[in-house]
């Protein structure tokens, strides 16, 4: 996808934030581009509170008592200009989860619709989804709700036009070659294919986030007699352990 | 005896708020914080407390409490009836309560959001480096008839300190700056946002402010939907039928309906505190302005500490210096409100 000419821009949102855009809506490239900028704004001059990834953008938060905005908003410009960020090799930072997931059922009760719609069978949907390693592109929404791409082709599944009950924390949903992990339960328009037992938010943890943007996961079918025996707290210690 | 304040009766919407948590938006956590961000700093003056300590954050009236062994309290915000046991008594003001005090906080004629503090701040866990309550998040506590509010300092001053109400309330005039998504918009809505009347409706809370406008349903040219992109708080969204909604403390970090505007940080607790109805109108401004203007609210608030007075005692008035009132009070006119 060629990218557009009037990208990457620099917006003020707000006094105390820029929003640096890569595009009008994801592709692989913005993507691409995102988390490289993202990354890069680590080093961010003194006075960057934070950053925050979206599917299309960098947000950059500012302490406008302790830098220029002109004078972060010039850093970022020339940050930008340096390179092609769209082609930015995708980042190997970050952890390699593997999240095991209990396909179908009262766990994902969206999965034969979902399959339907693929046009393949529940447990060629089930092989393909677990069979490939998806970026955490960003997380929002909701605390915790990692966004996951990207899906084969077969999950160009569009949402439902309207929000079903609150799916629960930990449900695995799938729309438009794109898994989103909410931590939370939510109201959500997404098909439910799964779950996973294993917590992604502990809110009284030290690292209470175990998912962060440009970490790699790969999921993991499991059986429901099978999900009481995940160790949790093995699969917590690896945030503790590498995310210093 | 354990001291602090028994909550005999809470209206819906309390929580316990301080000044929000900064470092998690890349987790999907927004800053929120207390609605008043100076009314906060308020109470926080009159008791010597830390700028991060937090206060219990009431909305439209206020709960009816009883003290536990001795206290002091102090009330900011939005001005409310406030009675001990059944005397009125200043608002803005320190208050020590003895064992078995009642004191009850009405309802107000002024402003929304209503804080009471404790000396060193309101006990609460920290929760990702915030005491603050974000029902969005679901995340923090919200305290219910029965808790108990407990200081985090038992030591303090028995004296008498108040501050004087400041002017916010009846300004009525909201900044704003345009932003990354303001082009999508005609460019007629966006001169109109000038000229119209906006009003607060009753659909508000600590999420968004819903806001009829005079010039009508807003269109966007994208149609309703854009890809998701960063909030920040003060962004105003408009939904699919053209309706405003300012986002506010407890905003979702990212949204798919685009902002015509955003109003500057400075005059978000302006906003927070403009009661159902309330008209007001917009302003845009320069992100130079802005952060001039915030420069000046930040000082301000450095500066709460050095106004907060004794409470000058009428002597006709000291066997019932509680029930002193700064209306009817002496004030002279070397005290007047500096800002």
């Amino acid at each position: 996808m060629p990218k557009n000419v009037d990208y990457p821009r620099i917006f003020a949102a707000g006094d105390e934030a820029l929003l640096i855009e890569f595009g009008s809506s994801y592709s692989r490239e913005v993507s691409r581009a995102v988390m490289a900028f993202d990354n890069l704004l680590n080093n961010a001059p003194f006075g960057v509170i934070e950053t925050a990834p979206t599917i299309r953008s960098v947000l950059v938060q500012f302490d406008s008592s302790l830098i220029q905005p002109k004078k972060l908003e010039d850093w970022c410009a020339k940050k930008l200009a340096d390179k092609d960020w769209y082609n930015e090799p995708i980042l190997q930072k970050g952890i390699y989860w593997k999240v095991p997931v209990i396909y179908g059922g009262d766990y994902g009760p969206d999965i034969d619709e979902a399959a339907e719609i693929a046009g393949i069978t529940v447990s060629q949907l089930i092989e393909l989804h677990s069979s490939i390693d998806l970026k955490v592109l960003c997380l929002g929404f909701s605390p915790g709700l990692a966004y996951l791409v990207e899906l084969p082709t077969e999950f160009a599944i569009p949402r439902r036009e309207t929000y079903g009950r609150p799916v629960p924390a930990g449900s695995i949903l799938i729309a438009n070659r794109q898994t989103v992990l909410p931590a939370t339960p939510i109201p959500t328009g997404w098909r439910r294919v799964g779950a996973t037992p294993v917590p992604t938010f502990r809110p009284a943890y030290k690292n209470p986030f175990l998912l962060s943007p440009g970490d790699s996961l790969r999921f993991e079918p499991i059986t429901e007699a099978v999900a009481d025996k995940v160790n949790i707290d093995t699969i917590w210690e690896q945030l503790d352990e590498e995310r210093t | 005896m354990k001291s602090g304040l028994e909550i005999k009766r809470l209206p819906i919407g309390s929580t316990i708020q301080d000044r929000g948590r900064n470092g998690y938006r890349r987790f999907g956590v927004t800053r929120g914080g207390a609605m008043d961000i100076f009314a906060l700093a308020e109470g926080q003056a009159l008791l010597n407390n830390s700028e991060d300590d937090a206060a219990l954050e009431m909305t439209g009236s206020g709960g009816k409490f009883l003290s536990i062994g001795q206290n002091k309290i102090a009330c900011s915000g939005a001005e409310m009836k406030l009675l001990l046991n059944d005397r009125q008594v200043g608002w803005r003001q320190t208050i020590i309560l003895n064992d078995g005090d009642l004191i009850e906080i009405g309802s107000g004629s002024e402003g929304s959001y209503s804080y009471l503090h404790l000396p060193g701040g309101i006990d609460s866990p920290v929760i990702l480096g915030s005491r603050s309550a974000h029902a969005q998040a679901n995340l923090g506590s919200t305290p219910e008839v029965g808790d108990h509010l407990i200081p985090l300092q038992t030591e303090w001053s028995d004296s008498v300190m108040r501050l004087l109400k400041p002017n916010y309330y009846q300004d009525h005039k909201i900044r704003i700056l345009y932003g990354p998504q303001s082009m999508l918009f005609d460019q007629r809505d966006l001169l109109s946002l000038e000229e119209a009347e906006f009003r607060v409706t009753n659909s508000r809370n600590r999420v968004g402010i819903r806001v009829e406008s005079s010039m009508g349903p807003i269109n966007a040219n994208l149609g309703t939907t854009i890809a998701s992109d960063a909030i920040v708080a003060g962004d105003i969204q408009v939904a699919a039928d053209g309706v405003p909604t300012i986002l506010m403390s407890d905003f979702q970090p990212v949204g798919g309906y685009p902002r015509i505007a955003t109003v500057i940080t400075t005059d978000l607790h302006k906003l927070a505190q403009m009661k159902v109805g309330t008209v007001f109108r917009m302003e845009v401004t320069t992100r130079e302005s802005a952060l001039r203007y915030l420069k000046e609210f930040k000082s301000m608030l450095v500066a709460l500490p050095s106004q907060v007075k004794p409470v000058i005692r009428n002597p006709k008035d000291v066997p019932d210096l509680l029930a002193y009132s700064l209306i009817d009070g002496v004030i002279s006119g070397v005290e007047c409100d500096a800002n």
